[in-house]
């Protein structure tokens, strides 16, 4: 077999005795290394010629042509054509064209890898008209041209008289537009509060609620606006105010002068977000992986929670490793199955734009925190970290745990009761080792070792109920 | 008819599904209809039980709807909107109503399938509670696994166990709210003593064999086969117990190719139905309860091979119960099953005729959000008072 350029030669080790009814199959298998690595066009040609060689018939016309002339009156255009030609099978050179050959490869297939965003050429814009009642059957409405409500700042046209995608976009940031900026810092405000600062986040507008610090708010925007719209800076500066740093008790006379604190006279108490819910529970125990971007994980989720779903059915492959520990953003979502855990904490199924979720309080988001493994593998990986870091004593250790889980140290009444908790399912557990090994099981982590199971397992308990409690699941 | 082209004068400017643009054949009845009880309703004979129990059912020949696509038309019949992300139904009712079921959800969905491969998916949208909170929300059962997702205790803990674990944070829990007075915090301890009888009351609503013989086989029901028939039960066990609203999917209706794969539906669904409305007369829940049967829109007139394809002009939906006549035919199509021209029925029309035998009124069932207010049934829905008892 000799490779020849872009054509393969094959020999037959024993001759092939043609006659009728007598059939040559030849099969060619791609089987690449790479999915895109497959011949293109080919041709196969089968000859009777006892040996092959470049013969001069199989050279390209051009190239034939300026051959069959003698050197001296080859052009200089054909004399570069021979040349380039000639490289292509010079055996000096053939190192050289293997390793050219290999770094064009190599060069294919990173570029490959690098997402690339489809791009449509712009075209002449579709006429839009208004449809009467709805009725995309109906075109007799009024012909319509891309704009914004007229009661807003109008938009100006850089050219032409059609508002273009750039003039919307410089719209959207100019000084002289401040809803933009207000909205946003709006929407950060209840990150960091519970609640905007006008509570209808998805409505600034006249229907919506009236700031309850118009001044601050415009404040905001226009520092944030003049940062260069710098989040971080506006994060910081949140967070580093006095009203941020407040605590969340309350007197009973504030309570009473302003019961759900609109004059932020003291910090909110709200719970996590679905997502946040789970990077707590991963975090406290140290599993949670911070990785930024990436491919979606696939946690745990109850087999057969896509049975509803057809063309094509699904089953869904959770993930092993690191990617079972992915923060929540990253959660495979499924558009009309949404992940449980996330959807029993109110995560929305973003079939709507849900700028403000709702923070329902269900025996659902009990089940989850009690039986969802990612919660029963937190607390028994963080029962190892209670073990190992928290000291010698059971007193050391509940009061690390407390410090861990709601960074604050427990009072005696907690210290008590948990305590109690913790002896009681230690003596179950010593019982019942089985038990305990199959409790401290639970999920992918490895198994904690030099630690007895019963021991482990009774910790499980205690970290379970602290993973469980209010406090843990909100903002305090 | 049957064979005959379909006179254009119906079709012309309609949308159809898979049929556009082909030539349209009438498809007569495949299977033949017959009279049944006292009121002499017209069924079709493939559903003898059903039959049985003509003189307490109100058939209604003349629904319609707006979305010849399975997916929005779902969407459209449970939430009165194809917009996807409005509450449904089950979330409205709980929303204006509660429920009375203590260690159940308010709003239970439950789901089979048939033997055929016609399975639409159905999405979990379907009983979403959109922008409602989400403790409206339907819960669904699964037929295998856990009946409820996280019901069950992780391995290595018994029932005393997760008992001791919730006591303690509980426990806490208290303490807290009594150092900070927030009453998210006795809810939260309500919620998690729902949970914990939850985690009993659940597998024992499940637990079907607890029934008589005698009622497992009025319904055709085997405890533990994710039947149609062991939802029903399981759906009068439920509404037992105070659950509020009950929505029960049978997959596999999807008869494009061969519409004479109704007869294995007609044997999946005859006999479990009839036997429910039985057993919910037998305890007195009849009056009370009120049930809808029925799918997301109709199939056409029209041949599609063998089968039908998908029609939204007119189709037919059952009601028993909670307040309707039973034994009435209400609204006709024209004479050949094309579009509903006697007493048409819209979805908002159902939507509103169900909440007011609920004793809400549909106009004033709202919600604000996005600045103005939602109902489910929009700005539409007539009350059909004809329909009552």
């Amino acid at each position: 077999m000799r490779k020849n350029g872009g054509a393969v030669s094959i020999e037959l080790a024993k001759p092939f005795a043609g006659g009728p009814g007598k059939k040559l199959q030849v099969t060619v298998r791609h089987s690449p290394r790479h999915p895109y690595q497959h011949l293109g066009r080919f041709r196969i040609g089968v000859h009777a010629l006892a040996e092959v060689d470049a013969s001069p018939a199989g050279l390209p016309d051009p190239i034939l042509k300026a051959l069959q002339q003698p050197a001296s009156e080859r052009s200089d255009g054909a004399k570069k054509e021979v040349a380039a030609y000639y490289r292509t099978l010079a055996p000096e050179l053939a190192r050289l064209r293997n390793r050219l050959t290999e770094v064009s490869n190599a060069r294919g297939y990173l570029a490959l890898e690098i997402p690339t965003m489809p791009v449509s050429r712009s075209v002449e814009p579709r006429e839009i008209r208004v449809l009467p009642r709805g009725n995309w059957m109906d075109d007799s409405g009024e012909v319509v041209e891309p704009g914004v409500p007229e009661f807003l700042l109008p938009v100006e046209h850089t050219s032409g008289a059609r508002m273009t995608r750039l003039d919307f976009a410089n719209w959207l940031v100019s000084p002289k537009n401040p809803l933009t900026a207000r909205t946003f810092v709006n929407r950060l405000w209840r990150i960091y509060f519970g609640e905007g600062l006008t509570r209808t986040l998805e409505d600034l507008g006249s229907q919506g609620e009236w700031p309850s610090h118009p001044e601050l708010l415009d404040w905001l925007a226009v520092e944030f606006r003049e940062s260069g719209w710098n989040v971080k800076h506006l994060v910081k500066l949140i967070v580093m105010s006095s009203t941020y740093r407040q605590t969340s008790q309350v007197s009973s006379q504030l309570q009473d002068h302003d019961p759900v604190n609109r004059l932020l006279g003291r910090q909110a108490r709200f719970r996590l977000d679905a997502e946040l819910v789970r990077d707590n529970a991963l975090a406290i125990s140290g599993l949670l992986d911070a990785t930024i971007g990436g491919p979606s994980a696939k946690p745990y989720q109850p087999a057969g929670y896509y049975a509803a779903l057809n063309f094509p059915t699904r089953e869904y492959v959770q993930d092993e490793g690191a990617a079972l520990y992915r923060r929540g953003v990253y959660t495979h979502w499924q558009r009309t199955f949404l992940h449980p855990s996330l959807m029993a904490f109110d995560a929305p199924a973003r079939e709507e734009c849900t700028a403000n979720r709702a923070a329902s309080n269900t025996p659902l988001q009990a089940l989850v925190l009690l039986n969802d493994p990612t919660y029963v593998e937190a607390a028994r990986v963080f029962a190892e970290k209670i073990v190992r870091e928290g000291g010698n004593s059971d007193e050391s250790r509940l009061a690390w745990a407390f410090e861990r889980a709601l960074a604050r140290s427990p009072t005696s009444t907690e210290q008590r009761v948990v305590h109690g908790l913790l002896q009681q399912q230690r003596t179950r557990y010593q019982q019942d080792v089985s038990a305990a090994q199959a409790l401290v099981s639970t999920g992918e982590a490895p198994l904690a070792t030099g630690i007895p199971f019963a021991e482990l397992a009774a910790w499980t308990s205690v970290s379970r109920a602290l993973l469980n409690l209010h406090e843990t699941i909100t903002r305090n | 008819m049957h064979g005959q082209g379909m006179p254009e004068s119906f079709t012309q400017g309609q949308q159809i599904a898979q049929l556009q643009g082909k030539e349209l054949k009438c498809y007569g009845p495949q299977f033949g209809f017959q009279r049944y009880g006292k009121s002499g309703q017209e069924i079709c004979s493939l559903f003898p039980e059903i039959g049985s129990a003509a003189d307490d059912i109100c058939i209604i020949r003349s629904m319609y709807t707006e979305q010849i696509n399975h997916d929005p038309a779902h969407t459209f019949m449970n939430t009165g909107s194809i917009i996807a992300g409005r509450p449904s139904m089950g979330s409205w009712l709980t929303y204006g109503l509660g429920a009375e079921a203590e260690d159940l959800p308010g709003f239970v969905v439950l789901m089979s399938s048939g033997k055929g491969g016609q399975m639409q998916p159905v999405a979990s949208r379907q009983w979403h509670s959109g922008f409602l909170p989400s403790k409206f929300q339907g819960v669904k059962f699964q037929s295998k696994g856990d009946p409820v997702l996280y019901l069950n205790r992780p391995e290595g803990v018994s029932s005393h166990d997760q008992q001791e674990i919730v006591d303690v944070v509980n426990q806490l829990n208290r303490a807290k709210h009594d150092a900070v007075q927030d009453p998210e915090i006795l809810t939260r301890i309500s919620q998690y003593e729902m949970a914990f009888k939850m985690q009993t009351s659940v597998p024992g609503l499940m637990d079907v064999s607890q029934e008589p013989t005698r009622v497992l086989e009025s319904y055709g029901a085997r405890p533990g086969d994710g039947s149609f028939a062991s939802n029903c039960l399981l759906a009068r066990r439920l509404a037992e117990r105070g659950v509020r609203f009950i929505q029960l999917y049978h997959r596999d209706w999807d008869h494009h190719d061969d519409v004479g794969h109704v007869k294995y539906k007609a044997e999946e669904v005859d006999r479990p139905t009839a036997a429910l409305i039985r057993d919910l007369k037998e305890r007195g829940m009849f009056d009370d309860t009120l049930i809808i049967w029925g799918g997301e829109f109709g199939r056409t007139p029209m041949a599609q091979g063998k089968g039908r394809d998908h029609h939204i002009k007119g189709f037919s939906v059952m009601l028993a119960g909670g307040g309707i006549k039973g034994g009435i035919t209400h609204g006709a199509t024209d004479d050949l099953g094309y579009s509903a021209v006697e007493n048409p029925v819209s979805v908002h029309d159902l939507h509103a005729t169900m909440l007011h035998l609920f004793g809400v009124d549909h106009t004033r069932l709202t919600y604000r959000y996005q600045g103005r207010n939602f109902r489910l049934t929009d700005v539409h829905g007539i009350v059909k008072k004809e329909l009552f008892a």
